[in-house]
């Protein structure tokens, strides 16, 4: 497995501000909130009825979720120089690397259902160090080892969780 | 005074020694590691410690919390990289001060200046907590709502730019509330029949994946590696006596700024820090040396950012509102524990004021200690490649997070909330609100409900309490766009000259 190469000792890169990348957000927003309001439907209402039904408060909630959104959006439509630009740029190999984090998380919780904790365990953490780049007998075999054992004498004997 | 003995009395517990010995260590490395926030470490440690008593599990929290504050001033004078928020100011002068081969006197000045101020701080909470719980106390449904709201927009207001993407990310957690049981009807809400969702969302998970998911995925996303080498001249390590004589007056300006600030809901040791330093600027024989390598600069701001602490944790619990994102999570874990943090916490336990004040001193000399000897050993710290520390904190957030509950569930909400957390941090939205939303929305929207259903609206608009509570929130998050407007027009008009 071999992940995109990407510039060491380089400078921080931050991302150039873009109506459109400014925009990305509040949209979202607005989408959040609209969910809100349609989820809120399906609330069962009680037979007696009051002021206020359980309702009320999703509903309030979604509406300020869309009301904030939208000035978000107005605001950072016009001056989108005003939004962002001081976020680091991310790069493919980051996102190839948090994809794979998941795929790995993944396959643990599946594994867990069969095997041992302590030996999926450091199966998870091998892999979780080989993704951020980590190489070597030290830091696929050793660390794995050490940390797994500190885990199972935390939760597992210490805190007596069922791991 | 019988409460004050028996608040202290409580430290005496071996187990209680061994957690703040702990805490003081996980707290400096936390510090130490650029990237990882205080919020971040302490809401994955009350993972674990929602298992022991309030009492020892307090001790680790709020010892993390202390010493995080200490370690974060290391890499921000090593490497100009503050270890967390609160070490922004440090950067100003400690990095200079090291360029100049005087690091030695950086560090030890720092923590030295970190200690005074949270024991200043610690006098705030010992002083003020009860009598300002016991006016709480009289407080009603309207002015606890009211109080809600202040808080909200108080952690808003403090969001930089992102007032309108602060707001939208409240009114986001306050949706969040409404998962679990309507708190009036007990009315299924948003459970979609998952037995786990009842209670609500779980707030531990949702935290650990904002803040703590969220910040790995975040690091794993924009990582370059060797952007920074620590400095290794580290110079001699002791301020002489005339460094010392220059230290009293910061000291004095930074104790009563950062005092003043930690009362404010969620304005924390980054803002003090920097609002101490430009006063001490201004008060200074010497300001042109300011940003420069000033020991009066370094020392007003760590003193000012450690002196928001006392205060931060006296509003968190005597109000039940936040004093900053860490309080936020602290929030979390007493709530579990079987505490409401808020008006009738202190007066019922008033020792509870005394061990947490007891916990905090001791935390602030043993973390003073090892800031003072450890030093050597800490450059390498800073070299240690970012895939261990990433690979640390995604598994220990999964099986911590698991351990809460027992519950699979937990872990998927909190790899859920990781994934938002990144979005929101690469938009632009603060996860503060969120989780300040999250955790106070129930308690806004029963006493909404409660307010109205009494005397309707003008339950609220009679009462001086309420509306002054609320005319601050509606300045918090009005007043600071309009003055960067207005200072805006003024450039423009200049420059047009």
């Amino acid at each position: 497995m071999s992940l995109p190469t990407e510039p060491s000792g380089g400078s921080i890169v931050m991302l150039s501000p873009g109506r459109g990348r400014a925009l990305v957000g509040p949209l979202c927003g607005i989408a959040a909130g609209a969910l809100v309001l349609l989820l809120a439907q399906s609330v069962p209402v009680p037979e007696v009825e009051s002021q206020f039904s359980p309702r009320w408060w999703p509903q309030l909630s979604g509406a300020a979720m869309i009301l904030f959104s939208l000035a978000a959006a107005f605001k950072d439509g016009l001056r989108p120089a005003a939004s962002g630009g001081e976020v680091e740029a991310g790069s493919r190999a980051g996102t190839v690397r948090i994809a794979l984090v998941f795929a790995a998380v993944a396959a643990y919780g599946a594994a867990w259902l069969v095997f041992d904790f302590r030996l999926v365990t450091a199966l998870l953490l091998a892999a979780l160090v080989a993704i951020g780049g980590g190489r070597g007998w030290k830091g696929l075999v050793l660390f794995p080892l050490i940390v797994t054992l500190v885990l199972w004498l935390l939760f597992g004997l210490l805190l007596r969780v069922p791991v | 005074m019988s409460a004050a003995f028996e608040g202290l009395a409580q430290l005496a517990d071996p187990l209680v020694i061994v957690c703040i010995l702990v805490g003081a260590l996980a707290g400096m490395l936390v510090g130490a590691f650029p990237g990882i926030t205080a919020t971040m470490a302490v809401a994955l440690a009350s993972s674990f410690t929602l298992t022991l008593d309030p009492v020892p599990g307090l001790a680790v929290l709020l010892t993390i919390y202390v010493a995080a504050n200490f370690g974060d001033r290391v890499p921000a004078i090593l490497v100009n990289t503050p270890g967390t928020p609160a070490s922004i100011a440090t950067t100003f002068d400690g990095n200079p001060m090291a360029r100049q081969g005087r690091a030695g006197v950086a560090l030890t000045t720092s923590a030295m200046a970190s200690a005074i101020g949270t024991l200043v701080g610690l006098i705030v909470l010992v002083f003020a907590a009860i009598p300002l719980s016991r006016i709480a106390l009289m407080f009603g449904p309207a002015e606890m709502f009211a109080l809600v709201v202040f808080g909200l927009t108080m952690m808003v207001g403090v969001s930089g730019d992102n007032i309108l993407k602060g707001l939208a990310a409240g009114a986001f957690g306050l949706a969040l509330s409404s998962v679990g049981r309507d708190p009036i009807t007990g009315t299924e809400r948003f459970t979609f029949d998952i037995l786990a969702l009842s209670d609500g969302l779980p707030f531990i998970a949702v935290i650990i994946g904002l803040f703590g998911i969220a910040d790995v995925l975040d690091q794993m996303y924009t990582h370059r590696s060797a952007l920074h080498s620590p400095i290794r001249e580290m110079g001699r390590w002791w301020p002489d006596r005339s460094e010392l004589r220059t230290m009293l007056k910061p000291l004095g300006i930074g104790s009563a700024v950062g005092g003043a600030v930690g009362a404010v809901p969620a304005a924390g040791g980054d803002i003090a820090g920097i609002l101490s330093w430009t006063t001490a600027r201004k008060a200074s024989k010497e300001p042109e040396k300011f940003g420069k390598g000033s020991l009066e600069g370094l020392t007003a701001s760590d003193t000012a950012s450690n002196a928001t602490l006392g205060p931060s944790v006296t509003t968190t619990l005597a109000l039940g509102v936040p004093g900053d994102s860490v309080m936020a999570v602290l929030i979390g874990s007493l709530v579990i524990w079987g505490y409401q943090p808020g008006p009738g916490l202190f007066t019922s336990q008033p020792d509870l004021v005394y061990t947490i004040a007891g916990i905090m001193v001791a935390a602030t000399l043993l973390t003073l200690g090892l800031s003072v000897v450890r030093s050597r050993g800490v450059t390498r710290l800073l070299e240690l490649p970012p895939h261990f520390l990433w690979t640390v904190i995604i598994v220990f957030c999964m099986v911590g997070t698991y351990a809460v509950n027992n519950s699979v569930v937990d872990v998927v909400v909190m790899l859920a909330f990781g994934i938002a957390g990144l979005f929101m941090r690469r938009f632009g939205f603060p996860a503060g609100p969120v989780v300040l939303g999250l955790i106070l929305g129930s308690l806004a929207e029963g006493n909404l409900r409660r307010a109205l259903e009494i005397g309707g609206p003008a339950n609220i608009l009679t009462s001086p309490i309420a509306m002054g509570f609320l005319v601050v929130a509606v300045g918090a998050v009005t007043v600071p766009p309009l003055v960067r407007a207005l200072r805006s027009r003024r450039a423009a008009a200049r420059a047009a000259r």
